[in-house]
């Protein structure tokens, strides 16, 4: 029998289990739109993947496309994905991908300042980002001050890493960590395409070496995405493309010779003097430009 | 009535509690971000560990040659001083903040391409799980 005492013990313990539910989980609601919803869980602390407790990440495809720039490449507008293709996206995993693959051609216009485009871009994410169900990472703040500052070169690149960084934050806490992994794939993949068609059509050395550069990227990504890799086909399928191109990279040479930093302290700095060295040949070049754009035209067509 | 009271109060005094550790959060992202300030522009990616008692967090990352990159730190404890320490692939260590008053932020130039590992801990054993942010923003 329920005493008088009993019964107000278990309204405190409803009340308790209320007041957490209600205000311990912070989870925006996440519609998707259509297809297979991509989540799982792997890490609680960060989006990026641990593998034996060490966390992989791959550098940023604004960082490419300014070295571009740096080296005198001139824009070419061919080289980016067409947004008249959103609409062939329809499944979680190509709009992942897809979303990942304009936002690296959005930092390629950006860095180029080729605003008028970069707008169009910027808006074909927001649509794939609406349809993917994770519209709600696109702070509204970081939205208008993309707006309105749509002629400033620099305040929009760090616009756009803000975007990224919110983007993986919010699927990290609504564990689809896999959409994220997809985006920062689809990102790389971009860059190197782009990498590479710069190298072969001006035969530029310095872009060149960096698309030997991108060995250990490449390893790192592929770290990211292995425990993925039995989670859906398209994963397998993306995952196995990637290790296939990565044994090519294994043609790449690269020597590294370790050297004493130097260090300011009183301006905080240290100069990393290690050099490394990076050879790739006509062959191996040939075969991964080949093999990237493949890669790609399967992802965006 | 005396009871529902008594009620109301624990559910707000939770309230309150999960709201303030929130903030806290919230506070410490906010002061990593401070550190940031343009040139330097955010890789784009949310690099935290979560560190038990003498844990470490390990954070494997390439840095390209010709560029300029700040690392931050920061964490959840406000008395927890983090160690942040820079590796090569072999394991030749690049740079510890420890020798240098554990400072919260750091540049690197780096002459070439590097994969490097970026180990974070605390300076002294912790009595329960916190976090530890890490920002990598470069500038060319």
């Amino acid at each position: 029998m329920l005493t008088y005492n009993n019964y107000y013990k278990i309204q405190l313990f409803l009340i308790i289990i209320f007041t957490l539910l209600l205000f311990g989980c912070n989870k925006k609601s996440t519609k998707i739109s259509n297809n297979e919803p991509i989540d799982e869980k792997t890490d609680s602390s960060t989006l990026l993947v641990k593998v034996n407790n060490l966390v992989f990440s791959i550098p940023s495809p604004q960082q490419a496309y300014l070295f571009i720039r740096k080296n005198g490449i001139k824009f070419n507008k061919e080289l980016i994905n067409d947004i008249n293709n959103i609409s062939k996206y329809t499944t979680s995993t190509k709009k992942a991908l897809n979303i990942g693959i304009l936002g690296s051609d959005l930092a390629y216009l950006n860095v180029f300042e080729q605003i008028p485009e970069a707008v169009q871009y910027f808006t074909s994410i927001k649509k794939l980002a609406i349809e993917l169900g994770i519209f709600d990472s696109f702070d509204q703040k970081l939205i208008d001050k993309i707006e309105n500052n749509l002629s400033n070169k620099d305040t929009l690149m760090i616009c756009i890493s803000k975007i990224y960084e919110n983007i993986n934050a919010y699927l990290k806490n609504n564990q689809r960590n896999g959409t994220g992994m997809l985006i920062i794939a689809g990102g790389w993949i971009e860059s190197l395409y782009i990498l590479t068609q710069a190298t072969i059509s001006t035969g530029n050395y310095e872009i060149r070496n960096k698309v030997g550069e991108q060995k250990y990227p490449l390893d790192n990504l592929i770290e990211l995405l292995s425990p993925y890799y039995y989670y859906s086909e398209d994963f397998t399928q993306l995952i196995d493309k990637l290790i296939d191109l990565a044994y090519d990279f294994d043609g790449v040479i690269y020597n590294y010779d370790y050297e004493q930093p130097v260090i300011d302290t009183i301006k905080k700095t240290t100069i990393i003097r290690s050099e490394s060295k990076v050879i790739i040949s006509e062959y191996h070049l040939n075969v991964i430009s080949e093999k990237i754009s493949q890669i790609r035209n399967e992802i965006i067509n | 009535m005396n009871n529902l009271k008594y009620y109301i109060f624990v559910s707000l005094f939770i309230f309150l509690i999960n709201n303030y550790s929130k903030g806290q959060n919230a506070s410490f992202i906010n002061e990593c971000n401070e550190l940031i300030k343009y040139p330097f522009i955010p890789d784009g990616h949310d690099y935290s560990a979560e560190i038990t008692q003498d844990g470490k967090g390990e954070f494997k990352t390439t840095f390209y040659g010709g560029s300029t990159y700040r690392i931050v730190t920061c964490s959840n404890l406000p008395q927890g001083k983090v160690i942040f320490t820079i590796y090569d692939n072999e394991k030749n260590k690049l740079f510890c903040n420890k020798n240098y008053n554990y400072s919260s932020y750091w540049d690197f130039t780096f002459r070439s391409t590097i994969d490097c590992i970026i180990e974070v801990k605390f300076e002294s054993e912790i009595a329960k799980k916190a976090i530890i942010k890490l920002i990598i923003a470069f500038k060319n």
